[in-house]
């Protein structure tokens, strides 16, 4: 039913109990083509950076989403205040999409507007994306 | 990716047995890890620098413990460590192809470090929620006096126990003590909570580094430890109404000779109970963290909680003056 779920059949809890369907507007992090590669999970993407067991779930089946256009450019900003290349790990513009109740499941947001998202096997975002822009900070300053 | 012109090229990373202790920052996968070398106890720092389509690549640096404990608390932006708090030289580049296998490694002068690979100098760590709950560090700023030494530690831990007694243990009651000006009531009363505390959250020092900045680990339950830095943050932030409650208090014992009655039992006490319970109540109140009614119902009497209330502000007055004369800092996190 979940789109990688081969990849964390062995793992407990995953997705976590807290993970919900939602109905919401959703941004995530790509480059300025989308693409099937924009919507893959960090454990899927070439080169990895080793995950550590605890993070196999989210790092093997799920996607890092945001619940505010203007939270996720925040977050863009304060990364990149810290590691100046985060742009070229996340991507470089912000692509907007809707979820729907039968896409999968969310985690709550945090405060900072991330949560995780868990695709069912016949999700796909990609042609979904809309207002494709490159990630802005004139709005946050 | 950008190319280290004089750089000495090696075949691998000098070290080896490093064990994770935490990724301190992650987005989708780990950007800032801290590694112990299991042999020599040295700390290193992984961060993040750059990739390409086949390559991450991170820098290594060797550094004190009290410099993680000092990003992770956001006590200092992240270049007072990357690179500044480096204790070599030198640090390490590592190119890492798939699942963190190291390909190339570059030494490279701490000087010569591309902009590009550093943090920006406003730049703090994100919070990190969750924390070893078996250790709290106090970070040491300036050089302490012997004296220092000792009384911090015991201050600290002093505080500590009466509220792992009021939070933790939940004590159904505590015992009387001939409370007088001397203070050896305090003493007893703080060494009985002490002895309540079962081995496994009893404090202790685990570990110290006694250098500016250095740090003192203890061994303790490290939700109560915060609970004493949250005092001192109450007590910084609110410190003319908290020292005008204790202040009240002192000053209607002594008027009406409170110290000087004799016996538990003496008529004259009838009076005075009410408003001492009230001060009591206010005052531990006042520091947010536990249940001012439940901590007066663990007393025999509303005079000696009001005692063990202005004893206790007493102490974590103590800590923050500590705090103020730049000797220490209180982390809400601790690695």
């Amino acid at each position: 039913m979940f789109k990688y779920e081969e990849d964390v059949k062995d793992l407990e809890e995953c997705p976590p109990a807290s993970a919900r369907t939602v109905s919401m507007t959703a941004y995530r992090f790509v480059f300025q083509i989308v693409e099937e590669r924009s919507f893959l999970p960090v454990a899927r993407v070439s080169p990895s950076r080793p995950l550590k067991p605890q993070d196999c779930c989210a790092g093997k089946a799920a996607l890092s989403m945001f619940d505010c256009r203007k939270k996720a450019t925040k977050f863009h900003f304060e990364m990149t205040k810290k590691y100046k290349n985060f742009a070229k790990l996340s991507g470089t513009h912000l692509a907007e999409f809707t979820i729907k109740t039968d896409d999968g499941l969310a985690t709550p947001s945090r405060d900072d507007g991330h949560f995780s998202f868990f695709e069912y096997k016949q999700c796909d975002f990609c042609p979904r994306c809309v207002n494709v822009k490159e990630v802005s900070y004139v709005d946050i300053q | 990716m950008l190319t280290f012109s004089d750089a000495l090229k090696l075949s691998r990373l000098p070290f080896r047995n490093l064990n994770l202790v935490r990724h301190l920052e992650e987005y989708e996968g780990p950007l800032l890890s801290h590694y112990v070398q299991e042999d020599t106890k040295e700390h290193y720092l992984k961060y993040w620098c750059d990739c390409d389509s086949t390559h991450h690549r991170w820098m290594w640096l060797r550094v004190q413990e009290a410099s993680i404990l000092r990003i992770v608390n956001r006590f200092v932006p992240l270049t007072f460590v990357i690179p500044q708090g480096c204790r070599d030289n030198f640090v390490y580049f590592a190119d890492e192809t798939h699942c963190g296998k190291v390909e190339f490694v570059s030494l490279v002068d701490v000087t010569k470090i591309p902009d590009q690979y550093t943090p920006q100098e406003s730049a703090y760590l994100s919070h990190i929620v969750d924390v070893d709950e078996k250790t709290y560090a106090l970070v040491i700023e300036k050089g302490w006096s012997i004296s220092e030494l000792g009384t911090l530690p015991w201050t600290f831990s002093r505080a500590y126990s009466f509220l792992y007694g009021l939070n933790v243990l939940h004590v159904p009651s505590i015992p009387s003590f001939p409370w007088k000006r001397d203070g050896f009531s305090a003493m007893h009363v703080f060494n009985w909570f002490a002895d309540r505390i079962p081995a496994e959250h009893r404090s202790g020092i685990q570990s110290m580094q006694f250098a500016s900045p250095g740090f003192i680990r203890f061994s303790m339950h490290a939700g109560t430890a915060r609970e004493v830095v949250e005092c001192v943050s109450q007590l910084k932030k609110n410190n003319a109404t908290i020292a005008s409650i204790y202040s009240d208090l002192d000053s209607y014992i002594k008027a009406n000779k409170l110290n000087d009655i004799e016996t538990s039992d003496d008529p004259k006490w009838q009076q005075h109970e009410k408003t001492l319970a009230e001060y009591a109540v206010k005052l531990i109140d006042s520091f947010n963290v536990t249940e001012a009614t439940a901590f007066i119902a663990m007393c025999e009497r509303p005079f000696e909680a009001a005692k063990l209330a202005g004893s206790f502000y007493r102490r974590i007055r103590e800590l923050v003056k500590y705090e103020k004369d730049d000797l220490v800092r209180y982390p809400t996190v601790s690695e």
